[in-house]
């Protein structure tokens, strides 16, 4: 195998398959990638056994052939290296890297020693969103997700396809964010389903297809495909059912209240200071329904009160909240104004934009 | 025992062919590559007819590895064992674990999070529907419960046989939920994967069956309730007047009856006292065993108490726990709910509870309590309770039978309604104010002491509450 390849181009597919690279005590060549020159294609891959990550980049190749080389040896070279392009060649059981000045002889491991990366079997048919909008659904939905080795289930986002809306969820079973594209936000071949994506691999998802492409989603019955333009990514995905959370979103309020986004925000920020070890903060209802009033006290510390205008309908209300979850979810609501709505201390609350159509998030009061 | 026999089926052969597999694979591989690849594989079935071994393993990275480069040893070592096998097909098959209690431990949340309601209760197993946290371990048996309890006991030691169905009723918050599903517990660990249980609440049980009539998918939920060999209803009250639910419950019932699988329901009356339960589905409610469960005597409340608290890290001066324990009488939950909220003020806002903090907990816990009951209402149903007409309770008679029942409705004015001691004497026929304090005193003694005036006062709170 050689090839000439642009240093730039090296460093971006370096920074893609760096995602995958795995750590495992069993079988070291985890830390290895493959390069397959092949057919005029120049592929990077590399795998956890978790996910695998695939990158394509443009590169010339001399002579076909496949070698694996360590990921931090050969990215530390790289990414100090000055020249401009640079070549990659198997001599032997040995890799060579070169350029106008520098020569590195890096050991080779045999590359059939490196996983089989699984395929998906079924490829006629895909979902497609643009990837700026994939990037922004799993950022807005993984807020609400946190990894659980007691709960597989929900340590993921959950993607379902059904009615023609396309539904992400992602809960830690204290808070709730789901996120939904309609038709026109974008295209689908599959039938209707749903699975549940593992946390690690929707963040990675989440990271990558930095540019506005086209991503193609594949599934089967325990793999996904995120297909971008030169990168791909496969994972497992989670056995074991979601839970059913629609029954968790309140369908009515006994309040609703509608406040600025960003005086909430800041309100909530400056009483937090005062919260205690429950991060504990008190939301209610002023008089008329003029003020939404924010309180927290801690016997060591003090108190706190602030109250911003708010436009409150229905029942006075008092219900305590962990200010984190309420930071989270006013951050991920785009509108400027957003409504709160809230039933009693122990129901769950929801926050969405006043104009938004695709976001909810719904996050438990704290008892007490 | 045979209902729980015949789901037995332990592939024991494949288990045993499969080890002596591996042990030979282990020799010809390196042993990297065998923990990586072949540590959690498991043989699936044996077709011996077309000659197919299935094997499983947990994730595609091992299955394709598996099948391109180690099909051919496997092959060979299988068909060693079994001489009928031709071929093998790889199959994924989940890692079907749940978390070890080394985990559960490591799990715990950071410091206040335990306050933090959780939208999904995350312990409830999504198979069973039940909350591993209700077990007999933890259930306080006294007087109160004696009988309910036995009666499950024997009912899943003996499932279907003994008491079919088993009815327990009893007040809101008085355990029955925990009873029903320490019992579903129970069976789920003493027979493992053997003996499905299957707990749920009528109202989740209504919304399965119409959205089925809505949806057209009545067979699924037909499979789901049928296809189990114990099933828990809790609070079956809510059935009633729905018919297609009835009729749909009916039909279930029958089923699994017929089949002797166990049924354990609950509700907070007895079948008799449902309005609008079917007359067939009374009938069959009461063919079975009927069990009460009533009000806990301040023994238990406080026994009651002491578990709860133990669970806590911090430890809860026993004088708080008396004094919650004669105080909150009506409701387990409610009992429960006044600890808690304890438990936050000291632990979270370190504020040390004195007699008066925990008087306004208590009245914040049990606010839901009327507020438009007048002393008029007491006297009247006081009066109605002892059978006693009501211009008695006023006038100056002091006989016996007069003398107690003025003297609760005195005390249950105070309790509930908070009047002032002239006020409570005027209330009751013109009396002087020590005539009130005396009865106030004397009642909230007893309370303590004697379980059956508890027990009466019980009964006529519970009735001035559903004015």
């Amino acid at each position: 195998m050689k090839l000439i390849i642009l240093r730039t181009n090296l460093l971006e597919a370096l920074g893609s398959v760096e995602r995958a690279v795995g750590e495992n005590l069993n079988l070291p060549i985890l830390k290895n990638f493959l390069v397959r020159a092949l057919k005029g294609r120049i592929v990077f891959i590399s795998t956890n056994l978790e996910i695998a990550v695939e990158c394509e980049m443009s590169g010339k190749i001399i002579e076909d052939g496949e070698v694996t080389i360590p990921f931090s040896i050969f990215h530390s070279v790289v990414r100090n290296l000055a020249a401009e392009r640079i070549t990659l060649e198997k001599e032997k059981d040995k890799i060579l890297i070169s350029s106008d000045n520098y020569e590195g002889i890096i050991q080779d491991e045999d590359p059939k020693e490196f996983p089989i990366i699984p395929h998906i079997s079924n490829t006629g048919q895909c979902i497609k969103i643009k990837s700026d909008d994939l990037r922004e659904i799993f950022k807005n939905v993984l807020v609400s997700v946190q990894y659980s080795t007691l709960r597989p289930e929900i340590s993921g986002v959950f993607m379902s396809q059904s009615n023609n809306l396309l539904t992400f969820a992602g809960t830690d079973s204290f808070r709730l964010t789901e996120v939904w594209l309609g038709v026109g936000g974008y295209t689908s071949t599959l039938e209707d389903f749903s699975l549940t994506i593992p946390l690690r691999t929707a963040q990675e998802v989440a990271k990558m297809f930095s540019g506005s492409e086209e991503i193609s989603i594949f599934a089967d019955s325990n793999q996904i495909l995120f297909a971008g333009d030169h990168e791909k990514i496969i994972s497992r995905i989670i056995d074991g059912a979601f839970p059913d959370y629609q029954n968790i979103i309140p369908k009515d309020f006994k309040t609703e209240v509608v406040v600025q986004r960003e005086e909430f925000l800041s309100a909530v920020r400056l009483v937090s200071a005062f919260s205690g070890k429950a991060s504990d903060i008190r939301l209610k209802s002023g008089d008329n329904g003029k003020f939404l009033e924010i309180f927290s006290s801690d016997a060591a510390l003090g108190e706190s009160r602030y109250k911003i205008p708010a436009k409150i309908t229905g029942d006075d209300f008092m219900v305590i909240f962990n200010w984190r979850y309420l930071i989270d979810g006013l951050k991920i609501c785009r509108d400027d104004e957003v409504v709160f709505g809230v039933n009693s201390s122990d129901k769950p609350a929801e926050l969405r934009g006043s104009r938004e159509q695709n976001l909810l998030y719904v996050v438990m009061p704290i008892r007490g | 025992m045979m209902v729980v026999m015949r789901l037995v089926h332990e592939p024991m052969e494949e288990r045993e062919i499969w080890k002596n597999v591996l042990g030979d694979i282990e020799l010809q591989i390196s042993k990297p590559n065998f923990l990586t690849w072949l540590k959690n594989s498991r043989l699936v079935s044996v077709d011996k007819k077309e000659g197919v071994g299935l094997v499983g393993l947990p994730n595609n990275f091992a299955k394709e590895w598996v099948k391109n480069r180690y099909h051919k040893i496997i092959l060979t070592s299988l068909r060693n064992m079994e001489g009928s096998i031709k071929n093998i097909d790889y199959v994924v098959v989940s890692q079907n674990r749940s978390a070890t209690n080394e985990e559960i431990k490591n799990d715990k949340k950071e410091d206040g999070a335990a306050l933090q309601s959780s939208l999904i209760d995350s312990k409830i197993d999504p198979k069973t529907n039940l909350n591993p946290k209700y077990t007999f371990k933890n259930f306080i048996v006294g007087s109160s419960n004696e009988l309910a309890t036995a009666a499950t006991q024997a009912a899943i030691k003996d499932i279907g046989k003994k008491y079919n169905p088993l009815f327990v009723y009893g007040g809101v918050g008085l355990g029955k939920t925990h009873l029903l599903q320490a019992a579903g517990n129970e069976v789920a660990s003493r027979y493992k994967n053997m003996a499905r249980v299957l707990y749920i609440s009528s109202e989740k049980f209504i919304n399965d069956v119409v959205w089925a009539i809505r949806n057209r998918r009545m067979e699924d939920v037909k499979k789901k309730y049928r296809d189990i060999d114990v099933l828990i209803i809790d609070d079956i009250q809510f059935i009633g007047g729905k018919t297609a639910t009835e009729q749909e419950f009916f039909y279930t019932f029958n089923t699994l009856h017929e089949n002797n699988k166990q049924i354990i329901i609950s509700s907070d009356r007895p079948p008799s006292a449902i309005p609008t339960l079917e007359e067939r589905l009374r009938s069959r409610f009461e063919g079975g065993m009927i069990a009460d469960v009533t009000y806990p005597d301040y023994e238990m409340r406080l026994a009651i108490l002491k578990t709860k608290a133990q669970t806590q890290p911090l430890s809860i001066h026993e004088n708080i726990l008396e004094q919650i324990a004669a105080k909150v009488q009506r409701n387990i939950r409610e009992l429960e709910g006044v600890l808690n909220k304890v438990i936050f003020y000291e632990q979270y806002k370190k504020q040390k509870i004195d007699t008066k903090k925990l008087d306004e907990i208590i009245g914040e816990a049990t606010q839901a309590t009327p507020k438009n009951i007048t002393p008029g209402d007491i006297i009247r149903v006081v009066a109605e309770f002892f059978e006693i007409p009501a211009s008695d309770m006023t006038n100056k008679s002091r006989k016996q039978e007069i003398v107690e029942p003025r003297q609760i409705a005195m005390f249950l004015m105070r309790d509930i309604l908070k009047l002032s001691f002239p006020h409570i004497g005027e209330k009751l026929g013109k009396r002087d104010h020590t005539t009130a304090i005396h009865a106030c005193e004397k009642i909230s003694r007893e309370t303590a002491q004697n379980p059956a005036i508890n027990q009466k006062i019980m009964l006529i709170r519970e009735r001035l509450y559903k004015l």
